[in-house]
């Protein structure tokens, strides 16, 4: 017979789960009966079932309670968890009774570590999570090193042409599979409004390398990478919900880039935006052909990208990879003894910009040594609040507490308080970062950086900002410095508390009390003296970084950026040669010119934006130099308003006229520093400069003017010998458009859409930037690392002060008797205030020397990240030095104040 | 001298009723039945399991029935020191409360 009542799946899944296997089926059964027998007739199916359900609480209450009690009489002393639950009650109990410190102790560690918090996501988001590819660790990029133009002996990282990449490609021995790429950016020319789409072209293995597969269609592979393939695309998932809405029919649609059908055949992805982070299209690049051809050895044009075979270790294949790179000298060889080489890197290594490396640990630093202040703030109020139980612990010991559990209770304590703040850390933290998210500049143009061989290397695999978030690793991290913090705060006090004489403590009486010179009052005074030191540590390299601040803002850019909008266009070369694009841009001038409000100028860079393209000189007029002695300068394209509208002086001579074009004698126009280091005392102007740049060798150009030095790597970058050459005689497709007027970037940038569409309607305008924007994104580092340890010294120093105050207010309240009795003798309270000044001056000033002198060795991680300024800038020291002194003894002001109106009549009466 | 509890002392009342046939459900009832009073599954369990450890009570495993949907009993019997005991504590009860039986029963109703 079936029973008629089941028992409720779930109840009895419990059952099953608490009880013995024997137990189970005995009272399982006995339920079931009872159910069948009685129950269920009684109370009907619902009420059978709530029956049943109680029954199964009572038994999971009943063995709960048993077990508890039969542990309690087992173990009549009380186990370890038996005792943490009680120090963790008493700890609770004693919070709850003075709530103003566990509300201040709270506060200061959920700022610490929620700063803590903060600056490690960006550590980790930035240098230690994975990157996003499958085997991330086994990745390598390869780098083809160049001999330098000028010849000198240092070899510069540079790209690979297609030949010299079969060469490493047919010897090479230690990675299972390697793929050339390159960032790309195309116009996508489907719509009315054409947009520039990054992407990447990707030789055949790319996607395996990277171990990425598509979340709809495929990827491309080897067979699809064959020159006269008809093209193909590959498109990221951002793109694919934007423009097609998510639509699986897209495959097999054409996606127009640069006016060229490619037929998409696959989608990436969420998240998977390649290896400059930025890309949203991925085409085959046999079928697109870029700066020449594949076959041409010096076209250098491509990254590489490779995955390590499991077997092979890093150094095995960074050797490796040098000798086939030095086994290239035997097929190309350079004229002027110079050598090719090739290097070899984890791509984990090279995610981060080195100077951004060191700006992240140097703040990493800083919120750490934060957290310490804290911390010992804590201590000390810990200290305080320790002496207020004197007689209770006095009494515990004297009861045979043991001095281990005194400390265990009070590190409860510390525990308790540190957990709770870590919470509120991880808060902060998270609140913290989401507003400097909405801060942060484009991080990938911030970290952009200059190739050498007037190739732009955008800021491929500097990259991770996109993983920038709270994840388990930051928790488990928080919740370690949280630990930390209880340790550092709670652990003194403990010891203290323990071992203090018991039958002094007792007799004497007095709770709170310190007699001068005791070990509490040495570690008192200690504490305050690291905060001190620690806190002038920070300081000093707040106003190290402010100096470096102020001298880059002073530093002369030799342009006005202000009310210049600066925008790139670039022609499709499949439908103009240079020629065609020239007259385009003259035409496009003319029509912006027309309207009186603005001023418009082309050019190739932008000031400020990296190293745009640089060759090695010759001079016509001169006897040859050898190759390695030949100088180096930096070439610039220029239209015939660039100097006026960006408001650059013209020191000598003239700049560039209209009739400066094609067919005309050619004319170049030079810096300063040109003019000073390639003809010292002599008069450029006339003189004939060769440059190897847009059709400027041979026989060379005139120099007709000199213009002020203008800093195009940087702002911290000295200016190189600069020649400009007129757009008009070297015409290029692709162009950086600057745009003088008091207008809004909106209406600027729209008159250039405007005129532009009337020319071309499928060009479409990128990169639109402020010239201040490109000036403050120059600086961005510097400033977010001076901004940042300003807020966390300003922070340190607080925290210092309060803990000045505090130990002073403490000391003050110890001593009131003794300067009862020296009132009472006749001390004048200025000598009172006098006497507590005092004592605060010798804390504070050993604080400042131990500061002063780590600072002397410590600042010079600073290194790479100052400008112009000495890592030991006495200004900054003694400033920073009388300040830090200076906040001390204001904060011991207020305690040596109240010193000074003890009543000596009621401290005597008291007694 | 060891004791037994106010419920231990039913369950034990119970087991010398029931002779041989005490297990679960026939303990709960029986006790329902006779005090009104209603048992929980989990106190019964826990009360038997103490009062087996500490040899009041013996057990052993039934057959299976079908009303049980299959399952074992679990048939629990008095031990000597489970019938000494109950003798003990009756006695004693006995003794304090000779002489009273008309006040308590007339607390009761009133």
């Amino acid at each position: 017979m079936i029973p008629a009542h089941r028992a409720p799946r779930l109840a009895l899944w419990t059952l099953r789960v608490v009880l013995p296997r024997e137990d189970f089926e005995t009272i399982s059964g006995d339920l079931e009966e009872s159910l069948a027998s009685d129950i269920a007739d009684r109370l009907g199916a619902r009420g059978a079932r709530r029956w049943y359900w109680r029954q199964v609480a009572g038994i999971v209450i009943s063995l709960a309670a048993d077990r508890l009690r039969s542990r309690r009489e087992s173990h009549a002393k009380g186990t370890a968890l038996a005792a943490a639950r009680q120090d963790i009650a008493y700890a609770l109990r004693s919070v709850r009774k003075q709530p103003g410190f566990a509300v201040t102790a709270v506060l200061t560690l959920s700022l610490g570590i929620g700063a803590n918090v903060a600056i490690f996501s960006v550590v980790n988001a930035l240098l230690l999570k994975p990157l996003p590819f499958r085997d991330a660790d086994r990745l390598m990029l390869v780098h083809l090193l160049a001999p330098r133009p000028d010849g000198r002996a240092a070899l510069s990282e540079n790209v690979w042409s297609y030949p010299k990449y079969q060469r490493l490609a047919e010897r090479q021995q230690v990675f299972d599979s390697m793929s050339l790429f390159g960032d790309r950016t195309w116009s996508l020319t489907d719509t009315e409004s054409p947009e520039r789409l990054r992407g990447e072209l990707a030789g055949g293995r790319f996607f395996e390398v990277l171990g990425a597969s598509p979340v709809v269609g495929r990827a491309f592979g080897t067979s699809d990478d064959v020159i006269g393939n008809a093209p193909i695309a590959v498109i990221g998932y951002g793109l694919w919900m934007r423009r097609y809405g998510g639509d699986r029919a897209v495959l097999g649609q054409a996606v127009h880039l640069n006016k060229v059908a490619h037929t998409i055949v696959g989608v990436m992805p969420a998240g998977f935006r390649g290896l400059s982070g930025q890309a949203e299209v991925w085409v085959p690049m046999a079928t697109e052909p870029v700066r020449g051809q594949l076959d041409n050895p010096t076209s250098h044009s491509y990254f590489l990208v490779a995955k390590l075979k499991p077997t092979a270790s890093v150094e095995r294949a960074a050797s490796d990879v040098r000798s086939i790179g030095d086994a290239l000298n035997d097929i190309y060889p350079v004229r002027y003894g110079a050598r090719w080489s090739a290097s070899a890197t984890p791509l984990e290594r090279e995610r981060t910009d080195p100077a951004m490396r060191r700006a992240l640990f140097v703040l990493l630093a800083a919120v750490a040594a934060v957290l310490l202040i804290g911390c010992a703030n804590l201590a000390i109020v810990m200290i305080a609040r320790t002496l207020g139980r004197t007689r209770e612990v006095g009494v515990r010991l004297a009861l045979g507490a043991s001095p281990f559990r005194i400390v265990r209770q009070f590190l409860t304590e510390a525990l308790v308080l540190a957990t709770v703040g870590a919470a509120g850390g991880l808060f902060a933290g998270w609140a913290l970062l989401r507003g400097a998210r909405a801060l942060m500049p484009d991080l990938n143009t911030a970290l952009r950086f200059g190739g050498t061989l007037g190739i732009e290397r955008a800021a491929l695999t500097r990259r991770g900002l996109e993983l920038l978030g709270l994840d388990l690793t930051t928790v488990v991290v928080t919740a370690a410095v949280a630990v930390v913090a209880a340790l550092l705060f709670g652990l003194g006090p403990a010891w203290q508390a323990a071992h203090r004489d018991l039958t002094a403590s007792v007799r004497s009486g007095s709770d709170g009390a310190l007699a001068p010179g005791t070990r509490g009052v040495r570690m008192r005074a200690l504490l305050v003296a690291t905060e001190i030191a620690a806190a002038l540590v920070l300081v000093v390299a707040c106003g190290l970084m402010l100096r470096t601040l102020a001298k880059l803002q002073q530093t002369p850019l030799g342009f006005d950026p202000r009310d210049v909008v600066s925008l790139r266009l670039s022609l499709p070369s499949a439908q103009y040669d240079p020629a065609r694009a020239g007259q385009l841009f003259e035409q496009l001038t003319a029509r912006l010119e027309a309207n009186p409000e603005i001023h418009v100028a082309l050019g190739l860079c932008a000031p400020l934006s990296g190293p745009c393209s640089s060759t090695d000189a010759e001079f016509p007029g001169r006897p040859p130099a050898a190759p390695g002695a030949r100088p180096l300068v930096g070439v610039y394209w220029a239209s015939t308003g660039y100097f006026d509208t960006l408001g650059i002086q013209l020191l000598r001579g003239r700049g560039f006229t209209d009739r400066d074009r094609v067919g005309q004698p050619k004319v170049v126009v030079i810096n300063e520093t040109a003019a000073r280091a390639l003809w010292k005392d002599e008069d450029p102007i006339g003189k004939r400069i060769s440059v190897g740049q847009g059709g400027f060798g041979g026989q060379g150009a005139e120099v007709v003017g000199i213009v002020r030095d203008v800093r195009y790597n940087g702002v911290e970058k000295a200016p190189m010998p600069d020649v400009y050459i007129p757009i008009l005689q070297s015409p290029r497709q692709g162009v950086l458009v600057f745009v003088r007027g008091r207008m809004p970037t909106a209406s600027m940038a729209g008159l250039v859409a405007a005129e532009m569409r009337a020319l071309d309607a499928d060009v479409p305008l990128s990169d639109i930037k402020r010239m201040e924007e490109r000036v403050a994104d120059a600086t961005w580092r510097t400033r977010a690392v001076a901004w940042l340890l300003s807020l966390f010294g300003s922070l340190a120093l607080l925290l210092a002060s309060i803990g000045v105050f505090g130990v002073m207010s403490q000391s003050v309240a110890e001593r009131r008797r003794e300067i009862g009795v020296r009132m009472a003798l006749g001390a004048a309270p200025r000598d009172i205030s006098a006497m507590i000044v005092g004592r605060a001056a010798r804390v504070s000033i050993a604080g400042v020397i131990v500061g002063f002198a780590a600072s002397l060795s410590l600042m010079r991680v600073l290194g790479s990240l100052l400008f112009e300024v000495d890592p030991r800038d006495p200004a900054t020291f003694w400033t920073v030095a009388g300040i830090v002194l200076t906040v001390a003894l204001v904060a011991s002001y207020l305690p040596a104040r109240r010193a000074a109106r003890v009543d000596p009549l009621t401290t005597m009466r008291a007694e | 001298m060891p004791s037994v509890g106010d419920f231990e002392q039913l369950i034990l009342l119970a087991l010398t009723r029931l002779g041989s046939e005490a297990y679960g459900v026939s303990i709960r009832r029986e006790i329902e039945a006779r005090t009104g009073r209603t048992i929980s599954t989990g106190a019964l369990y826990t009360a038997l399991n103490r009062l087996e450890t500490r040899g009041f009570v013996t057990s052993r495993l039934g057959e299976p029935t079908p009303i049980r949907g299959g399952k074992r009993k679990r048939i629990y019997g008095l031990r000597p020191a489970g019938e000494e005991i109950l003798a003990r504590t009756y006695e004693s009860y006995r003794q304090m409360s000779a002489g009273l039986g008309v006040r308590l029963r007339s607390q009761k109703s009133s």
